[in-house]
């Protein structure tokens, strides 16, 4: 008997089929993993089992019995916790005041939570001071106070939402161990995720989904990486057209930026690699300043989306006015006509989704609001691009799109900066790279310099002072 | 099947608010033991007795207008504006001064000179409007403090000021009242606009016109032109619109100047259009009713039409209260309307919040 059974579930929104026809089982004591693209129907299947939507037919058995919840409140008493993606801690409250609030509607006195807290932080070897304010964590830490306040729950079903998005290779490397850990003491784990590479590592079933479709529910040993991408994209991933050697003949230019000390190329992606929260946004800040000091034209994709690139309230074109203002305005007088035509021309480039000008920026997904942003940066044809995190959050499809973007660009003779914490986007794509490691900058180093070994080394700090390169 | 799709951009939250603030001083009217439906009958009928009547509602139209647009600019830019009170008061106190001391330097005997005149007063009571305002936004570009609370006690400051000044320097020598002297009678022209003609002489005059056009303008800057853009921009996500090079202390300064303008407005209307004078406590608030006639609109100019006609039955009704009445003052009315101001922006806010999250 499995543990969970998915039958024939469906869900549709209005028109739009969200998941059509699901069968999946998943057993008891194992990691299964659902993968699939941006808008595949993985967060809606989840929202389904823990009971935040309801099926439009189709039904569901838990432990051999119907289980049909129809709140979150639902899926906790069947002991099913959800670790959600973005975290959804109060900021402004200590660690300890966050737990007891968790627990403030159960019979348990803050002594037994105390208890119960060391004692799933032994278990595991975690350390961090629940005394300090939620705010003062660092991300893994606040996903592990997410984690944690799912554990004291005690569920025998955990579900995590995309949990290594956010972490560093090392903390990535901790928070697998931690899944066989939690496996070992006889939790059942539903993992959602698109980073196969993980997935391969962890699981034990896969289930893929594509549009709405599942295209494949199986033991872990029968797929691939390759396969598994092939069944999420529903198509074989293309081979990005990135060749080095045709750019001996350039005549690259240099470009120096001052107050970092740092020489950067046209004709050159320059990666900037680390982990998070080591100056990267002091990176971005004086590179940023300098360019528009020295009056480059300036693609900006930024670090976060939602921060520094869109305005949700207002349409695509509305979003793309506000960026490029001074090329669409005669004293002062807006232009909106010639806008929609442009924005039109860069929906279809970039296969935003829906393709209606008029929609407003926060109606779309993340990844095509991602996309939109580059095409919007890119459209005034810059000199300078920095791509911050270009592709997070992003599926496969955009991804391959946006990379071949910045590599045609860099071979248009543009200097490009490409920022990310994901180590290997870096590697792909970059000719030189630098490292940030507190506030330092390490390199540049040319793309075959280091062994995978160093990299990680000098991102945490090992070599330090000594670098002998 | 026809399918109707009309998409209405319209959150329903502030009109839900606004029917609960109705219901809920209908049942303060209960209990103050008297018939609710006649007090709503005399809420929302007594505009239409007389055309003197309806010529006063269309004044409180006027005011609230510009009150509300004083407010819903700088609340797009993301400042919440309270200070629109003590700007109306000031800008109203500098028109009377200036209306009867301006006509020294230009003459009153042909009709340019009394052009000139009337458009100085209006100019320096506009300045005085501005300047008021941008008081608020010093502070809150080069000091950091919350514009609330940089309002909130400019409103006294200014309100008191003005008082003061009246009283001690321009109190008007035949009147027992705390008020000014009239302005010179060459600048009350507006006593003999056609509006005012049509209206049986009430309080109404062709500011209303200006009014008008005034939020016509404003939807045209916020749609049509580039500070528009930005403000909208700025208010909606400010790290973003910074990142993109738009100035912080820009909007502040442009969000609070047109708020100052337009609050001088009211003022104008008041001593140019109506009493010809600064009476002390003229105003029934008109800046805090302004931002319920521009949550109620959601900001939208032209919206802003209808929602400040509705406020302006409402307050004319309620200053009937006290007549028509057995137990109900005017004071009462002023609660009946704070708990209507309570609930709209409660409802708003409330809403706002839950869609952020």
């Amino acid at each position: 008997m499995s543990l969970i059974e998915f039958k024939n579930i469906s869900k549709k929104f209005g028109q739009f089929t969200a998941l059509s026809d699901i069968s999946l089982k998943i057993e008891k004591n194992t990691i299964h993993s659902i993968i699939g693209e941006n808008g595949a129907g993985k967060s809606t299947l989840v929202k389904i089992l823990v009971g935040i939507e309801q099926a439009s037919s189709g039904e569901m058995s838990l432990r051999g019995q119907i289980y049909r919840p129809h709140s979150a409140r639902d899926a906790f008493d069947h002991k099913i916790g959800l670790v959600h993606q973005h975290f959804q801690l109060a900021d402004e409250l200590t660690g300890w005041d966050h737990l007891k609030l968790v627990v403030s509607n159960q019979s348990l006195n803050f002594e037994d939570l105390q208890k119960k807290t060391n004692l799933i932080l032994n278990q595991f070897g975690w350390s961090f001071n629940l005394n300090e304010r939620i705010k003062t964590y660092s991300v893994g830490e606040q996903q592990r106070l997410e984690i944690l306040r799912v554990l004291i729950l005690e569920p025998e079903i955990v579900i995590f939402d995309e949990p290594t998005a956010v972490l560093s290779p090392d903390e990535i490397q901790d928070f697998l161990n931690f899944m066989f850990k939690l496996k070992e003491r006889g939790h059942t784990l539903i993992l959602i995720s698109h980073k196969l590479a993980e997935i391969k590592k962890v699981s034990d079933d896969v289930t893929i989904l594509c549009r709405g479709q599942l295209t494949e529910t199986a033991s872990i040993e029968n797929l691939t990486i390759e396969i598994m991408a092939e069944k999420m994209i529903g198509r074989k991933q293309k081979s990005i057209a990135h060749n080095l050697e045709k750019q001996k003949n350039l005549q690259k230019s240099k470009l120096s930026i001052q107050s970092l000390n740092l020489e950067l190329m046209t004709y050159e992606i320059m990666g900037v690699a680390g982990v998070e929260g080591n100056g990267q946004s002091q990176f971005i800040d004086q590179l940023l300043t300098e360019l528009k000091g020295l009056n480059y034209s300036i693609a900006d994709i930024s670090e976060d989306r939602y921060r520094f690139s869109i305005y949700p309230k207002q349409s695509l074109i509305d979003n793309f006015l506000i960026r490029h203002r001074y090329s669409f305005s005669n004293l002062g007088l807006l232009n909106k006509t010639a806008v929609r035509e442009i924005v039109n021309e860069i929906i279809i480039k970039w296969d935003v989704r829906p393709q209606n000008a008029d929609m407003l920026m926060g109606d779309l997904s993340g990844g095509n609001q991602q996309k939109y942003v580059i095409g919007r940066e890119l459209w005034h044809d810059p000199n300078f691009i920095l791509a911050a995190h270009p592709s997070r959050g992003v599926d496969i499809g955009a991804q391959e799109q946006i990379h071949q973007a910045l590599i045609n660009e860099a071979s248009l003779g543009k200097c490009v900066v490409l920022l990310s914490s994901d180590l290997d986007e870096i590697l792909k794509l970059s000719h030189r790279f630098i490292i940030l490691f507190k506030g330092r900058i390490f390199g540049p180093f040319l793309k075959d310099q280091l062994s995978l070994n160093q990299i990680s080394q000098i991102m945490n700090g090992v070599y330090e002072n000594k670098i002998e390169l | 099947m026809v399918y109707m799709k009309i998409k209405l951009n319209y959150d329903f939250s502030s009109i839900i608010g606004f029917f609960i603030g109705v219901a809920l001083s209908s049942i303060l009217v209960i209990i103050f033991k008297e018939n609710p439906a006649d007090v709503l009958k005399v809420l929302s009928g007594s505009f239409l007795q007389s055309k003197f009547d309806l010529g006063l509602t269309l004044f409180y139209t006027t005011c609230f207008l510009f009150a509300g647009l004083a407010f819903s600019i700088p609340f797009k830019a993301g400042l919440f504006h309270i200070g629109s009170e003590g700007q109306i008061v000031i800008s109203a106190m500098v028109a009377a001064i200036m209306g009867q001391t301006v006509f020294n330097f230009f003459g009153v005997v042909s009709a340019w000179q009394i052009a000139i005149g009337i458009l100085s007063i209006v100019g320096i009571s506009v300045l005085t409007g501005i300047l008021a305002a941008q008081l608020i936004a010093v502070f809150k570009v080069f000091k950091q403090s919350h514009e609330v609370v940089v309002a909130i006690m400019l409103n006294f400051i200014l309100t008191a000021f003005a008082t003061y000044v009246v009283l001690h320097f321009y109190q008007n020598p035949e009147s027992q009242n705390p008020e000014s002297g009239l302005i010179h009678p060459a600048y009350q022209n507006f006593k003999s606009d056609f509006i005012k003609t049509f209206f049986d002489q009430s309080a109404v005059s062709s500011f209303l016109i200006v009014a008008v056009l005034t939020s016509i303008v404003v939807w045209f800057f916020e749609n049509k032109t580039r500070w528009g853009l930005e403000l909208k921009a700025y208010g909606e996500n400010s790290s973003a619109a910074e990142r993109m090079g738009i100035s912080r202390a820009k909007i502040n300064f442009l969000a609070l100047g047109l708020a100052g303008t337009f609050s001088a407005f009211v003022g104008l209307t008041e001593v140019l259009g109506n009493s010809y004078q600064f009476k002390v406590g003229f105003s029934p608030s008109y800046g805090f009713l302004g931002i319920v006639v521009a949550l109620l609109a959601q900001g939208h100019p032209i919206g802003m039409l209808v929602s400040a006609f509705i406020m302006a039955v409402l307050h004319k009704g309620a200053s009937d209260l006290d007549l028509e009445t057995q137990h109900l003052t005017r004071d009462f009315s002023k609660v009946l309307q704070s708990l209507i101001i309570f609930c709209v922006a409660g409802a708003y806010y409330i809403n706002y919040r839950r869609k952020k999250s």
